[in-house]
């Protein structure tokens, strides 16, 4: 091994990759190289240096811009009557009472069928039909005797 | 509960956002740090971990083999930021040169601005290589798959990205 395999080995050492091995023989190394060993006490120092540069976090509105462009925007809530395509927007509160308002309406119109137009249809209808039905059946009794008269016509 | 990856990749592909907003809470900042380091710029950084993300989750649409996520989002991290690198031709240090004045006199503090500077004049291949070392405590196996290259290869680019970090560095140094 030369010079150069070394250095590489400390390079390694900083990143904590060396091999038991390895650490053993650039140690023996490092006691009898001063060009190696002032290299690795001036990496050492620049590692140093390198470890204060601290992380720094996502710009908060960044964060919220990304979040916004990806599942917020599939997230949005489709609104009430949507299936009118947007031509008529109403507030959320208005629309829920509407369909409420309907479906007592229809609930009321199951259950007191008078009180609308097509129930008191459904109750006249049988009537018309009976009277259709009717028959008149005529007994000998019933029989009116007619009489002809017979004379000149002036 | 602190669900692994890949279960949480399973169900925001299974149409689960709640999975996604977790996962991206998870590596929002890792990504934007990373962006940030390669371009020097907040600005252009958080550009990429929007893009990131927003690629992420399109996939759900179009589905892709994932087998690590970290490691997916840090190659598409890492390929935005080199496409945006070659783009400009330039890679910004305004924030750097902001930040300078808000740092005070102390001699650590200066230190860290000279070691900013010299980052931000390394190639790109060196400055991907320490960033995912230093600051996102990747092993040489998990970059070496992020990179592409094979475990060799990664220890020998971290060595010469450390020599060309300390020549750059002392250069700076020298001039003041």
């Amino acid at each position: 091994m030369n010079c150069l395999d070394f250095q590489q080995l400390i390079s390694a050492k900083l990143d904590k990759e060396l091999t038991q091995d390895e650490e053993q023989i650039l140690s023996e190394h490092l006691k009898i190289c001063t060009n190696c060993a002032s290299l690795a006490k001036e990496l050492e120092e620049l590692k140093v240096i390198t470890s204060t540069w601290k992380n720094v976090q996502i710009p908060v509105e960044l964060e919220k811009q990304i979040l916004n462009r990806t599942v917020k925007t599939t997230r949005k809530e489709r609104p009430v009557l949507s299936f009118l395509g947007g031509y008529y927007k109403v507030p959320r509160s208005l629309a829920w009472a509407s369909i409420l308002l309907c479906l007592i309406l229809l609930v009321n119109s199951f259950l007191n069928p008078l009180s609308t137009i097509k129930g008191a249809r459904k109750i006249e209808k049988p009537i018309q039909e009976i009277s259709r039905v009717q028959k008149i059946v005529l007994t000998e009794r019933d029989v009116v005797v007619t009489y002809t008269v017979l004379g000149k016509k002036n | 509960m602190n669900l692994d990856d890949d279960v949480l990749l399973r169900r925001f592909q299974n149409g689960d956002h709640n999975a996604f907003e977790t996962l991206f809470h998870r590596y929002k900042d890792q990504t934007y740090n990373f962006a940030y380091r390669m371009l020097g710029n907040k600005e252009t950084a958080g550009d990429i971990t929007q893009e990131v993300f927003m690629k992420l989750f399109n996939s759900q649409k179009n589905p892709t083999q994932i087998n690590n996520l970290k490691n997916y989002l840090f190659i598409l991290t890492r390929n935005l930021c080199l496409n945006r690198i070659r783009d400009t031709k330039k890679e910004s240090s305004l924030d750097l040169i902001a930040e300078e004045k808000s740092v005070g006199n102390e001699i650590s503090n200066l230190k860290l601005l000279k070691l900013k500077k010299a980052f931000i004049r390394l190639e790109s291949d060196l400055k991907e290589a320490l960033v995912l070392k230093e600051y996102q405590g990747f092993s040489y196996k998990e970059i070496s798959e992020i990179l592409g290259l094979s475990v060799s290869a990664v220890k020998s680019l971290l060595f010469r990205a450390r020599l060309r970090l300390k020549e750059v560095y002392e250069k700076i140094n020298s001039k003041r």
